[in-house]
């Protein structure tokens, strides 16, 4: 009898633990945020947690089970139901095919499935069990976004037609400044050329000195025309950038200013192999603007020193400097030396305020920074940056 | 205006103060050559063409150098340039622009189209004056054009 009973005790005892795990596993089931199911060999749902009723739009679980819904019917897509059926078949599962699917509240739903065919032991189909995740609100995001990506694309292109346009006007404009503006210019100092030549002796002293006035106006309006044009063209044309040698560059454009005025003494000390990734020709007019400059300043002294040298400044950063020991200028007008127009020094020093503007836009164009250093009576200095490579 | 025969210079030029200033530089550098001038590039046409009032011109006769401003009324100076290149009659003449365009795509194109040379007009009489004297010194003295067949 003890035998029995210890046979009875063991059974009940197994019962126990069947049951804690079934209540475990149901646990899970239950309370898992994916959707899981079993079915028939015909796709039927004979099984569901709570998930996969809310996701399909059912109230419970006995409303969808009562539905005697077949998992086949939830596709909107005939194709993505073949693709189903024809992927169970092969393998016999499935993993994480994204499905457009109607719930029975009539919500479009996309669905990622997993599942794998179940059978019995004789090797026929038993049903079909898996798991369901909804991806509706991923989807709608990702559409989201692409609608955002596709709105902002829209609005680049348009936004660059619209800068293709002004570009277009801009160019028009110069272009007829370059042409149109200087024909009368041309004209007023031709003309006052002509009367200071051939009718010197009708005019009087005053009357030359008037005629010459206006000659001197319009060559400089002249030159005026000649500056904005510069900015402009800085500022719109095409750059190619190369690997560039600004000690080179540096030394011709020393040369070039002291052939044109050769009786000053100025020493140029200029850094061998300061090279950059520049477009060319743009570069050549920074150096020419700063060295022309730092020429300029400093014709009242009688011996002159002009140095143009570098040195790194961070990773791929080249910092390149112009420094003269001119008659310099006063820090308080460091940052509006760059404007364009400004000037600092008077009509003692010729120039319209263009130079300084120019080697900013070309420098920016570049990705690099300008600044200036000086005082007055003790030189300047001007720094830019150039990327190494 | 002077009669169609015999010319040298053909200035392109729609611009009266610079027609006048052109010619007063070909003064101040000597130059006498007969000098004709068209005021827009279709009448430059018509006189390299003997085309309407130039019909009675003598095309046997060339001149030496055409002077041509860009910005004209009617046909602009690159087209003047363009159909001068395209006739054989004309293609060979030596054409100069002289324009107050430093616009580079305009020096580009017209290089482009076969011109002999670019001169910018500048606002210094003087500088103008000095371009004038070489332009003349080469293509009224120095240059030898080539033996034409008469058409």
């Amino acid at each position: 009898m003890s035998g029995q009973s210890a046979e009875l005790d063991d059974l009940r005892e197994q019962l126990r633990e069947a049951r804690a795990s079934e209540a475990k596993y149901r646990s899970i089931v239950e309370n898992a945020t994916e959707g899981i199911f079993q079915t028939n060999p015909q796709g039927s749902v004979l099984v569901s947690n709570p998930a996969l009723a809310r996701m399909l739009g059912f109230t419970s679980v006995e409303e969808l089970l009562a539905s005697e819904l077949n998992l086949g019917a939830l596709y909107t897509d005939v194709e993505q139901r073949l693709e189903l059926q024809r992927r169970l078949a092969e393998s016999g599962t499935i993993s994480n095919l994204e499905l457009q699917a109607r719930g029975a509240d009539g919500r479009h739903l996309w669905i990622s499935l997993n599942c794998h065919a179940v059978m019995d032991e004789s090797g026929g189909l038993y049903g079909i069990e898996g798991t369901a995740v909804d991806m509706t609100a991923r989807k709608q995001a990702q559409d989201a976004l692409a609608a955002l990506n596709a709105e902002l694309e829209q609005r680049i292109r348009d936004r660059t037609a619209e800068l293709e346009r002004r570009n277009a006007d801009l160019k028009a404009f110069t272009y007829s400044v370059s042409h149109d503006l200087r024909a009368p210019l041309r004209a007023m100092a031709g003309f006052s050329e002509i009367l200071l030549d051939e009718y010197n002796v009708q005019l009087d002293e005053k009357g030359r000195r008037y005629v010459e006035r206006v000659k001197a106006a319009s060559v400089r309006m002249g030159q005026l025309i000649d500056d904005v044009l510069q900015l402009s063209r800085v500022s719109g044309v095409e750059m190619r950038t190369q690997t560039v040698d600004l000690s080179g560059i540096a030394r011709g454009v020393a040369a070039e200013l002291t052939a044109l005025d050769p009786a000053r003494r100025v020493d140029f000390e200029i850094q061998d192999g300061i090279v950059a990734q520049a477009d060319r020709q743009l570069i050549a007019t920074v150096l020419e603007n700063l060295l022309g400059n730092a020429w300029k300043f400093t014709a009242p002294h009688k011996h002159g020193r002009i140095d143009f040298v570098s040195k790194p400044s961070g990773p791929g950063v080249l910092e390149c400097y112009v420094r003269d020991d001119g008659v310099g200028f006063d820090p308080t007008y460091k940052d509006t030396l760059f404007q364009p127009f400004r000037r600092l020094h008077s009509s003692e020093f010729a120039g319209t305020g263009v130079g300084l503007a120019s080697v900013r836009r070309i420098v920016e164009r570049h990705g690099g920074r300008t600044w200036a250093e000086g005082e007055v009576g003790k030189g300047a200095t001007f720094h830019f940056t150039l990327a190494l490579r | 205006m002077d009669s169609a025969d015999g010319v040298e210079i053909l200035l392109v030029e729609d611009s009266p103060d610079d027609v006048e200033l052109t010619l007063h530089a070909f003064k101040d550098a000597k130059i006498t050559n007969r000098v004709h001038i068209v005021r827009d590039g279709a009448e430059a046409l018509d006189f390299l063409f003997a085309r309407g009032p130039y019909a009675n011109r003598d095309t046997t006769d060339w001149p030496k150098v055409i002077l041509l401003d860009l910005k004209l009324p009617r046909v602009d100076g690159l087209e003047v340039l363009r159909q001068i290149r395209a006739d054989h009659r004309t293609k060979l003449l030596p054409v100069v622009i002289l324009t107050s365009s430093r616009e580079e795509r305009d020096i580009v194109e017209g290089y482009r189209l076969g011109v002999n040379s670019f001169i910018q007009k500048p606002v210094d009489f003087e500088q103008f004056a000095a371009a004038i004297r070489t332009l003349g010194l080469y293509w009224l003295v120095l240059n030898r054009p080539p033996q034409r067949a008469a058409a």
